[in-house]
């Protein structure tokens, strides 16, 4: 009789699966793993441990930072809501300092987002247990820009835009770990010590060029053409001619969605490069020139051709003070006569109060805590709509929205009448 | 046919395989409720991974991947087993809370072997994994221990 286990969550299961010993513990590792700190530390120590184990670590990091994804109730569902209950039950603590990603809406405006009830309720849920277990209710997908980290630091992160920030512009260390296992890793303040944390891997395996014409295209659009045609591993790019951080965040959040790639090393921007310039050996990479192509292909996937939407949205990723300050600028003296909604971190809203009153007094929405992703813009009335994200456009075509990709300055001239 | 592989999440499964030569979103990729593939263009674009043998290279996309794989479970919709060309934490991280047995690094090149459809079985042991595969057919010819 060949026995089969059915899938299903079972907390019980993961207590009592087998931890291994191909992992060099410390002290200190040891006793989390032997139940000496508590049950969540356990348990976070053998899931920790376990994966390490499965991926060839040696031994475990210490990490100094944590940023966990899967906050909204709309990603994360029940399922989510109890596996958060089982670990308040464990009584787990975070032991790094630790924030949490968007979620379904906006905490103060959400009367405005048209939020059904048992979803508001079932998202605060989500957020006091996240709480209760020593989350920072960051509520933003760029702790990049709320946080203070530097060139070499371990770190746990989820979030995939901002673990391409974090390692290919900072030059933190972070795998794309996924949500929950970034949960274990701030319970125990370690990761296993595997891929990016290690200077080998964050080593370029491919070298890749644009069209030459690419000043032209939109960073979102290259970047998820990037993630689409090169799939995985570190990639190297050349004469990358985006400079402005807004460009490159779109650029990476596009490479996070379409790939499982965790750094891109961009020329005269990565700080990996400086430090390993003399083991790169450029002729000896493995060439991949991106077509026009490629990218009207990748186009073609993620953008309809829209003569009218519902509403324009910029601010996936959550827009900085000075992202909202360039668009402000733009519409300053200008009428907007669109739907214009702007996501940002809420942070950014309580230290701008004076450019978010003026983009309001135009009529144009500005939300925090959430975005265009994860929360639900159908009950926000929009059905096809514009935005200058690929990341934002490939999850919402996914969703079932009819989407346009442009770029933010077409939109910002489309949504002020121009 | 025998393929040795690596354990990442320990178990044993058998079902009919399905075969991705692209990687997989979860989040975004996969409908939650009913394990359809729904990213547009993807060559499984409108097929179920629910009680399949789930091949593929990678997952890819968004990291709440993790809770995507852990919500198939709960609503009975996930694969039996998935095999990877090579596991990433996201992938394995859901696997493990919703016990799906996963083995990745198979020894030969399973989209040359496995099709559509070949019964298949997966044994994931903590030293030792292998993929037992049957041409199109049930499970009773193949072995039960690797």
């Amino acid at each position: 009789m060949f026995f089969v286990q059915r899938p299903g969550y079972r907390a019980s299961d993961i207590s009592q699966s087998r931890f291994y010993d191909n992992v060099f513990l410390t002290k200190i590792e040891e006793k989390m793993l032997n139940g000496e700190m508590g049950e969540a530390v356990q348990l976070a120590a053998r899931i920790v441990v376990k994966i390490g184990d499965a991926l060839g670590a040696e031994r475990l990091v210490p990490i100094e930072d944590a940023h966990i994804s899967g906050i909204s109730f709309k990603n994360i569902g029940e399922s989510g809501l109890d596996f958060l209950k089982m670990l308040i039950e464990k009584e787990a603590k975070f032991a790094v300092p630790t924030t949490i990603n968007p979620a379904g809406f906006d905490l103060k405006k959400w009367g405005k987002m048209n939020v059904d009830k048992k979803f508001l309720d079932k998202q605060r849920e989500v957020i006091d247990r996240l709480i209760k277990i020593g989350a920072k209710p960051l509520l933003s997908c760029t702790p990049y820009e709320a946080k203070r980290l530097s060139y070499g630091q371990h770190i746990a992160w989820s979030e995939s835009n901002a673990v391409l920030y974090a390692n290919s512009i900072i030059g933190a260390r972070t795998n794309r770990e996924g949500g929950p296992l970034a949960i274990f890793e701030a319970i125990i303040g370690r990761a296993p010590y595997t891929g990016l944390h290690l200077d080998e891997n964050r080593l370029p395996e491919v070298l890749v060029r644009f069209p030459k014409d690419g000043k032209a295209l939109s960073p979102a659009l290259l970047g998820y053409t990037l993630g689409f045609i090169v799939k995985k591993g570190v990639p190297y790019i050349e004469d990358f001619i985006f400079r402005k951080m807004s460009e490159i965040k779109l650029f990476l959040a596009a490479v996070g969605a379409s790939s499982s790639i965790g750094l891109v090393l961009l020329e005269d921007v990565s700080p990996d490069l400086k430090r390993f310039w003399k083991r790169i050996k450029k002729t000896e990479l493995e060439k991949i020139e991106i077509t026009e192509d490629e990218i009207e292909d990748s186009r073609s996937k993620i953008s309809k051709n829209l003569t009218k939407v519902d509403a324009f949205f910029l601010g996936c990723p959550h827009l900085s003070a000075r992202e909202l300050k360039e668009i402000y600028n733009f519409l300053h003296n200008k009428k907007v006569k669109e739907r214009l909604i702007l996501f940002t971190a809420r942070r950014v809203i309580e230290e701008h109060t004076n450019i978010v009153n003026r983009l309001e007094s135009k009529g144009i929405e500005v939300y925090a805590d959430t975005c265009m992703v994860v929360s639900d813009i159908g009950r926000m009335g929009v059905r096809r709509l514009a935005l200058d994200s690929a990341k934002a456009a490939y999850y919402l075509t996914a969703q079932g929205y009819e989407v346009v990709l442009l770029d933010r300055e077409e939109i910002l001239k489309i949504a002020s009448g121009g | 046919m025998k393929i040795k592989a690596r354990t990442i999440v320990e178990g044993r499964a058998e079902g009919e395989a399905l075969v991705s030569e692209n990687p997989i979103s979860f989040y975004g990729g996969v409908d939650p409720e009913t394990g359809i593939i729904r990213e547009k263009g993807h060559p499984l674009e409108g097929v179920s991974i629910a009680n399949k043998i789930l091949i593929f290279p990678y997952g890819k996309g968004s990291t709440v991947g993790s809770y995507v794989i852990l919500a198939l479970a709960k609503n009975n919709v996930a694969p039996r087993a998935i095999v990877n060309l090579e596991s990433e934490p996201i992938i394995i991280i859901g696997c493990i809370l919703a016990s799906i047995p996963l083995v990745d690094k198979p020894a030969k090149n399973i989209f040359d072997i496995v099709k559509n459809g070949d019964y298949i079985r997966v044994i994931a042991e903590k030293d030792s994994a292998c993929i037992l595969v049957s041409r199109g057919s049930v499970s009773e010819e193949l072995p039960s221990t690797c």
